[in-house]
């Protein structure tokens, strides 16, 4: 589904974000990408959907390699939710942004009004069609983000921090909702608790770099290894003291 | 300048923003070419926005807001004309003091163009009023940047909000910031917002964005509404007409 | 400085409007956005930055009181004097229609008072000037005489209108010291931005953009020449006739108390430039109240236009000197 191989990509600035980095999913797969602020979660994840390009190294998705040609297709396939939620809500009513990929498709109304009430249906965020997204809560926020990529069909769900500054109850609906979603998903998160019940595989990263790549309970368990790379214990596997 | 309950404002959606926008321009048309003595021939003008706010039940509280910061401009104004004008004028059978009815008559009319603006923005939705707005040909693009400078105002008025706070909790004998600190204060802001434009941006890429396709929706004129908008124009100008 | 409705007549309302309609036009055409989108949610981004900055007021020194931010120099130096005249439209409608800060028939004299000036007249100025001098003399220069038009503008379009019953001598010695110090305060303000801005963010620092066209001035000239015949011939019925008006002291003028006040009375009367633009004369006379409205309409367009070209004619004179 995604190959991702000796990629390497520098800011404009000169930073080194990502240095030599290689990697492949399966379809159905679950992911969650952990590392410390600045390890190259994000840069990551904004190379996998073409909006930066790496000065070396090549990505193939679903058997397509990213390029120019085939960066519109690609980003029909994979679905990208931010990590601030009001960065992706732009438009006047939760219904017109679920709609707005669709719409800029050129798809009929008719088509779009079942695909954004079924999307919406998903998220379980029907009875927000008509709000405009600045007057949402965080966790509802949320859940439009994801109805208005999965309006768009995509194989693939790439999530950026999808938990950060939710309320438990909010946090546990997202949990739910993502169990369920039958997409192949690649989630970065500090929320290790979420990679544990989410993702079976979990790639840990340094410096732009992997440095574990395998199954969730076989790292998060190992206490040593989160701590030198800024993360501890998932809570539930935290003994009280 | 901006006031915290607009954020919980019920806008009433059940009459034509295409409507709505047409009587309103005709509305403060009819008012602003009125003369500076006109205040008896203005008082029924009162009808509409009043009328409007009973029968569409709009947000008094808003339109408090609105009058009252309007005080200060109206009352210059309004003080001014009992200063320059000094003649008297013929009013049914008494001659009065024509400073006096310049003052009302600036006051009303004043008063009655901001409530019918309100009124506007109370009974239209953004996102209707944007659709009003390209069937009267408004381009595009200045249409679409309306809708995404009113998306951001709000987040940003509360950032301002928090910045302003935070300053004020570490510096509580100030009762303003400081220039060289407000410099980056403000500065980071607008950082802030090109790092937010810069996601906006490519949160549209990634949709498929582009300024043609961008899809705003265009209500449909139903006969009623026509007849309506088309009646109540021409009341106000033939309303116009007869009184002068 | 915001014109609310009741200031201004329904033609010079309408003119204004046809004004902003055309440079905006013209600027959007200028923009080319197809060519470069990332503009368009920057635009609209920068819009609702400009709400937020004018919510953090500042101390301004050694007065105790506080300002805050315009915005419209700042947009101007950011984006371009094209995008930022568009930015500062939708800036100002939504005040209008919000806030009612600004009438909606007066937007189009909003526009032109604080978005065109500052975007064709004192950023073009502040480009010439940070050539030669730092960024804190060009600002304030540039915001001082992007107000300073405003200001004036704002008196001619409300003397034009004829509503309101306020000597041209008068009402100019009151808007313009104050708009001298708003604008000292605003350059002052928008310096401070940019050289954090520059300091932090070097790439981020403004581009200087492809020379003016001469289109734009000749275009808001146009607007005013035409704003200032149409208003006279709007008000060659002039009001309340059948109010019958009815003269007492024979002045309607508030006598001038100060000897600066006299002075330009006298001089304003030597000159016979700008009568009071509701030059109240017997019931007889209307036909004089028409020249005297119409040439003073005119007079004040131009005067205003003199003010559009003078960064142009400035700019020409280095060039040759």
């Amino acid at each position: 589904m995604i190959s991702v191989s000796n990629v390497f990509y520098v800011y404009p600035d000169g930073h080194e974000a990502i240095r030599d980095l290689s990697f492949s999913v399966q379809k159905g797969e679950s992911i969650g990408i952990i590392g410390a602020n600045g390890a190259g979660k994000s840069t990551l994840l904004k190379l996998l959907v073409g909006l930066y390009t790496p000065q070396s190294g090549c990505i193939v998705i679903d058997n397509m390699r990213m390029s120019k040609q085939t960066l519109r297709h690609i980003r029909q396939i994979v679905g990208f939710t931010f990590q601030q939620a009001d960065d992706q809500l732009f438009m006047p009513t939760v219904y017109d942004d679920v709609a707005f990929a669709l719409r800029n498709d050129g798809i009929n109304e008719n088509e779009v009004n079942q695909r954004v009430a079924n999307a919406l249906t998903i998220v379980g965020a029907m009875h927000l069609k008509d709000r405009p997204p600045y007057r949402l809560s965080e966790g509802e926020k949320r859940l439009v983000t994801i109805a208005t990529v999965l309006a768009m069909k995509p194989k693939i769900l790439l999530m950026d921090e999808p938990t950060a500054a939710l309320d438990p109850k909010a946090r546990r609906t997202l949990i739910h909702l993502v169990q369920e979603l039958p997409h192949t998903k690649i989630v970065t998160t500090h929320d290790l608790d979420f990679v544990l019940e989410c993702c079976e595989r979990t790639i840990v990263l340094a410096n732009g770099t992997i440095v574990y790549d395998g199954p969730t309970e076989n790292v998060l368990t190992n206490e040593p290894f989160l701590h030198e790379h800024h993360l501890e214990l998932p809570l539930m596997l935290q003994k009280k003291k | 300048m901006i006031y915290p309950h607009m954020l919980n404002i019920v806008q009433r959606r059940n009459i034509h923003p295409l409507s709505t926008l047409i009587i309103t321009f005709t509305y403060i048309f009819v008012v602003a070419s009125f003369h500076s003595y006109a205040f008896i021939e203005m008082i029924p003008l009162s009808l509409y926005p009043i009328a409007m706010i009973i029968f569409c039940r709009l947000s008094i509280r808003h339109i408090k807001h609105v009058l009252i910061a309007s005080l200060p401009f109206a009352t210059v104004i309004g003080v001014s004309q009992l200063l320059f004008i000094d003649e008297h004028i013929l009013f049914f059978h008494w001659y009065i003091e024509a400073r006096w009815m310049a003052f009302s008559t600036f006051v009303l009319k004043n008063t009655l163009a901001i409530l019918a603006a309100t009124v506007l923005f109370l009974t239209t939705p953004i996102e209707q009023l944007a659709g009003a707005l390209l069937s009267l040909r408004i381009p595009r693009f200045l249409v679409i940047q309306l809708l995404l400078t009113h998306r951001y105002i709000f987040l940003f008025l509360e950032e301002a909000k928090r910045l302003r706070e935070a300053y004020m909790l570490r510096a509580p004998r100030h009762r303003a910031i400081k220039l060289s600190v407000w410099g980056s204060l403000v500065g980071h802001l607008l950082l802030r917002t090109f790092d937010r434009a810069e996601r906006v941006y490519e949160a549209m890429t990634l949709r498929g964005f582009s300024i043609q396709h961008m899809h705003i929706k265009i209500k449909r004129w139903t006969t009623e509404e026509m007849i309506y908008t088309y009646v109540t124009v021409i009341l106000f100008i033939v309303y116009r007409l007869v009184v002068i | 400085m915001h014109m609310a409705d009741a200031l201004i007549s329904p033609t010079v309302g309408m003119a204004m409007w046809g004004a902003t309609a055309g440079i905006a036009g013209y600027s959007l055409k200028k923009l080319n956005i197809e060519a470069d989108e990332k503009k368009l949610p920057l635009m609209g981004v920068l819009g609702a930055f400009v709400f937020a900055a004018q919510m953090i007021n500042f101390a301004i020194p050694g007065t105790g009181s506080s300002g805050h931010l315009g915005g419209g120099l700042l947009l101007a130096v950011l984006l371009g004097p094209y995008a930022a005249f568009l930015t500062l439209s939708v800036v100002l409608f939504i005040q209008a229609l919000f806030f009612a800060d600004g009438g909606l028939l007066a937007f189009g004299c909003n526009v032109l008072n604080l978005g065109f000036y500052t975007c064709f007249i004192a950023y073009p100025l502040y480009k010439q000037l940070i050539r030669r001098t730092n960024i804190w003399f060009a600002s304030i220069i540039a915001a001082v005489v992007g107000l300073q038009l405003g200001a004036f503008s704002v008196v001619v379009q409300t003397l034009l209108s004829g509503k309101v019953e306020l000597p041209f001598t008068t009402f100019t010695l009151f808007m313009q010291p104050i708009h001298l110090a708003i604008g000292i305060v605003e350059g002052i303000a928008t310096a401070t931005v940019i050289s954090f801005v520059t300091k932090t963010k070097p790439e981020l620092s403004p581009t200087i953009e492809a020379p003016m066209n001469r289109l734009i001035g000749t275009l808001g000239l146009l607007a005013l020449i035409i704003g200032g015949i149409f208003s006279s011939i709007a008000s060659s019925k002039p009001d309340g006739l059948e109010w019958s008006i009815f003269h007492t002291i024979g002045t309607d003028e508030l006598h001038a108390t100060t000897a600066i006040h006299h002075a330009f009375e006298r001089l304003q009367q030597s000159l016979a430039l700008l009568p009071d633009y509701n030059l109240k004369s017997g019931g007889a006379s209307i036909g004089w109240l028409d020249i005297g409205t119409s040439i003073s309409g005119i007079i004040g367009a131009f005067i205003v236009a003199v003010a559009i070209m003078a960064p142009y004619i400035i700019k020409k004179w280095r060039r040759e000197a």
